[in-house]
């Protein structure tokens, strides 16, 4: 960025209007200066340059060429000829600009024409050598002689032009792979540069799949312009046509983009990385006012140099926008150091290798292009590239950090949770030992008044036998022995112990049992083996229970039965229980409103269980309840 | 005259009992305790036939109780009376040497009806107790006498009874009667009785 803005300085030094001959002797005659001439308003087809004087001075020449490029076409023009008998094909160094046509027109042949430039597009057709060398070639036949024309179009500030080199194929070879060999070192540490970023956006690509975090994106993307800025500064080095070579233009376009563009990056994934939203809202506000004014910039800067090519104003421009952005992520990293978070030291230490290669990069350059620092090295990115594969290493570094620190938070939770649960757990088994001791303890005194009640009552009906005080005392006693059964059925059905089934059907069939065996009804109890490994909630147990127990109380009180069967059985999740008798059965519709068969009912709804009541007069009853597990 | 001892520690209760028992003929109330404190040394003295015994008594329970009388006065026949039909408790009250329990929320003349009963031989065994009997026995080392264990008719009216069969019905089903029944289950009781104590020996020695 700041290397061409001191190239710029080195330019004034330009005034050799001469052209020099590599490789060729007397084979090849040239003129020995360049005549020059500016079509202004570039208005003028090419019959009618050829018509006009060229006979601007060399210096004002490239005064001008300085102070108005783009209006104007620039021209230059010089004569030729092959003196030999067989065809020569030269290569011309036209300098370094931006659109440059090279015209050989010649009596006797066609004329012919050559494209090239910084800005032109490159041809598929074009030589290789064409391409690595920037020169253009043309064919000279045997003995041919002709004026070679060179028009000049230049859109951006910056130009070079220190006379006109005509090059010999095999010099040209022979430089070019010169250079190579002296530029190997840093093409090799080049490719090794990215392709060390390009596993790491691989590898930040898979961590992002598998853990889907925010900064992991911008992380992706940031790379990625990294990629793309030093493809283009380096590109041309390579010699490999990718991308920057093949549309020099998008190197101009470009060029401020793909700096700035990593920064408002970085900053995406600091915010992510640090949580700067959640942990700290006020810095939060100024780095999205930050990313914003960058974008902004990136959008103006493409907008600006698309329009003018006015190179020079737009790196000043870009120096004073590069130095406030320093100044504010100083201040940004100088706050969160403060706050002693240990993701921000990664962070850190990753800017400030970027930082110092960037400084030390241009530092650097100005030694080495100003002061003639003899370095040894072409590459003055090398500091930067440095620097940019600490800043990875500290990144990676951070992210693998803060995975672990979120694997911990995740373990202590689960062990805090864990520890919850346990003291839950806990907690609930010592309330019910509780619940269960009030229970307990109240049923006893309870129970023990009632006997004792119902004791005394029996006595009182022993010794008063009138009818009306028998009545009453008959009363008292078969009411304490009432709510003692129903107590006592409380207690029973909340009793932890009595958690099955199985206890549950075998206190069914001893008062069943009992009851039929008083009244001597011929009786059949029938329970599933499978259901001593039925699990039912409490609620239920107890709702099965009194149901069951109302059935036989009406069945033993009101069937006048002779033969009574209880059926239970256990079939996909759905238990059934069957009570039927052959007694003289109920009207279902008229009774379908007494208490005893609406708890039932109810009970049964309370199971989102079905109970189906049949019965006919003189055939029987059949109570069938259906309840899902 | 059947003599009839109560601890209860509900005194409504004992109260009331102890005046059904006199008023009752051919029974007589002859020692009413609140606790076991001195319960060898009014025994003695009272020399009751059956002794009604709540389990839950303040300081010493039911169950030791059982253990104490049954220790000292061989001959006393101990009914457990309590609110809840809590096995584990009943079950060791009968492995202690009770011979049967009777539930608070039982009618006045069938309390009656089991004493008299019980004074005649009988001995009242429920479903679920008859369940928890089998298993004890099934966990009897195979080094005791076998004086202790099962007989096979034993047995089976152990399993009939946990069926949810009455005595009525157990005495149809094998053809005999109602008092054999009650004879065997009888024996059970004591075999469960000296087994339990063999094994609390059997515990102590291993100490």
């Amino acid at each position: 960025m700041l290397f061409l803005f001191f190239y710029q300085l080195t330019f004034s030094q330009q005034q050799d209007e001469s052209i020099t001959k590599y490789g060729f002797q007397n084979e090849l005659v040239v003129s020995n200066e360049l005549s020059c001439f500016i079509d202004t308003g570039n208005s003028l087809n090419f019959q009618q340059i050829q018509l006009k004087q060229f006979d601007i001075a060399y210096p004002l020449f490239l005064k001008k060429i300085k102070s108005l490029p783009n209006k104007n076409s620039y021209w230059l023009k010089f004569s030729i000829q092959n003196n030999t008998d067989s065809s020569l094909q030269p290569f011309f160094d036209c300098g370094d600009f931006d659109f440059i046509s090279l015209y050989l027109v010649s009596p006797h042949h066609p004329l012919q024409q050559a494209e090239g430039g910084n800005l032109a597009h490159q041809d598929k057709s074009a030589l290789e050598l064409e391409r690595m060398s920037l020169t253009l070639p043309l064919m000279l036949a045997p003995r041919q002689e002709g004026d070679v024309y060179i028009k000049i179009i230049q859109k951006t500030p910056e130009y070079y032009l220190n006379g006109i080199g005509i090059y010999k194929q095999n010099f040209l070879d022979n430089s070019i792979s010169n250079a190579y060999y002296q530029n190997r070192y840093s093409i090799v540490w080049d490719i090794l540069f990215q392709g060390f970023l390009l596993c790491q956006i691989l590898y930040v690509l898979f961590q992002w799949i598998i853990i889907r975090r925010k900064e992991y994106v911008y992380y992706f993307l940031y790379l990625i312009a990294i990629v793309f800025y030093f493809l283009s500064r380096r590109e041309a080095v390579w010699g490999i046509p990718i991308l920057f070579s093949r549309y020099p233009a998008w190197t101009i376009y470009l060029n401020k983009t793909l700096q700035i563009l990593p920064y408002f990056l970085y900053y995406r994934f600091v915010r992510y990385f640090l949580e700067i939203r959640k942990n700290y809202p006020a810095l939060y506000k100024w780095i999205i006012r930050l990313e914003y004014f960058l974008l902004a910039y990136l959008v103006f800067d493409f907008l600006f140099i698309t329009s003018t090519y006015n190179t020079f104003l737009e790196t000043k421009i870009f120096i004073c926008i590069l130095v406030l952005v320093f100044i504010i992520t100083a201040a940004f990293i100088i706050y969160l150091f403060r706050q002693k978070q240990p993701l921000i030291y990664f962070v850190m230490m990753g800017s400030l290798f970027v930082g110092l290669g960037n400084i030390l990069g241009v530092l650097f350059s100005f030694l080495v292009f100003r002061e003639d620092f003899q370095l040894g090295i072409t590459n003055m990115l090398v500091f930067s590239q440095i620097g940019i594969v600490l800043e990875i290493l500290c990144f990676t570094s951070g992210l693998s950090y803060k995975s672990k620190l979120i694997e911990e938070e995740k373990l202590s939770t689960q062990q805090n949770l864990v520890k919850q649960l346990k003291a839950n757990e806990m907690l609930n088994a010592k309330m019910q030992n509780i619940r269960n001791k009030i229970a307990f303890d109240l049923h006893d005194e309870i129970g023990s008044t009632l006997s004792s009640i119902s004791i005394l009552s029996e006595m009182a009906l022993q010794k008063k036998k009138d009818a009306e005080s028998a009545g009453i005392f008959k009363e008292i006693k078969e009411n304490s022995i009432i709510v003692m059964e129903r107590m006592d059925d409380i207690v029973w059905s909340i009793n932890p112990n009595n958690d099955s089934m199985e206890n549950l059907f075998l206190r069914i069939k001893s008062f069943a049992a009992k009851l039929f065996e008083a009244r001597e009804i011929s009786y059949k109890i029938e329970i599933d083996q499978n259901i001593n490994y039925v699990d039912v909630l409490m609620e239920f147990r107890q709702h099965i229970y009194l149901i069951m127990k109302e059935a036989i109380n009406n069945l033993v009180k009101y069937s006048g039965c002779t033969e009574a069967g209880i059926f239970v059985s256990y079939h996909s999740s759905l238990l059934t229980i069957i009570i039927k008798d052959n007694g003289k059965g109920y009207d279902v519709n008229s009774a379908s409103n007494g208490n005893g068969l609406n708890s039932m009912r109810k009970r049964a709804e309370e199971m989102n269980a079905e109970i189906d009541m049949q019965s006919k007069i003189n055939e029987g009853t059949i109570i069938k309840l259906s309840v899902k597990n | 005259m059947i003599k009839i001892a109560i601890v209860e520690d509900n005194n409504t209760l004992r109260n009331s009992l102890a005046n059904l028992f006199n008023y009752t003929e051919g029974m007589k109330c002859v020692a009413s305790l609140p606790d076991l404190g001195n319960v060898v040394s009014e025994f003695r003295k009272a020399q009751p036939d059956v002794v009604l015994m709540d389990i839950g008594l303040p300081n010493i329970s039911g169950i030791e109780g059982v253990t104490t009388v049954k220790e000292n006065l061989e001959n006393i026949e101990i009914l457990m009376f309590t609110v809840f039909e809590d096995d584990e408790n009943i079950f060791a009250a009968i492995k202690a040497g009770a011979s049967g329990y009777l539930l608070k929320k039982t009618p006045p003349e069938e309390i009656i009806e089991a004493i008299i009963s019980l004074y005649n031989g009988g001995a009242p065994m429920s479903a679920s107790i008859a369940r928890k009997v089998i298993s004890s026995f099934q966990n009897i080392q195979p080094t005791q006498k076998e004086n202790f264990q099962l007989t096979t008719r034993e047995n089976e009216l152990l399993h009939a009874l946990v069926d949810g069969l009455s005595y009525k019905k157990l005495a149809e089903k094998y053809f005999i009667s109602v008092s054999t029944v009650r004879t065997h289950i009888r024996h059970i009781y004591k075999k469960l009785h000296v087994n339990s104590k063999a094994q609390a020996v059997a515990k102590v020695l291993k100490k």
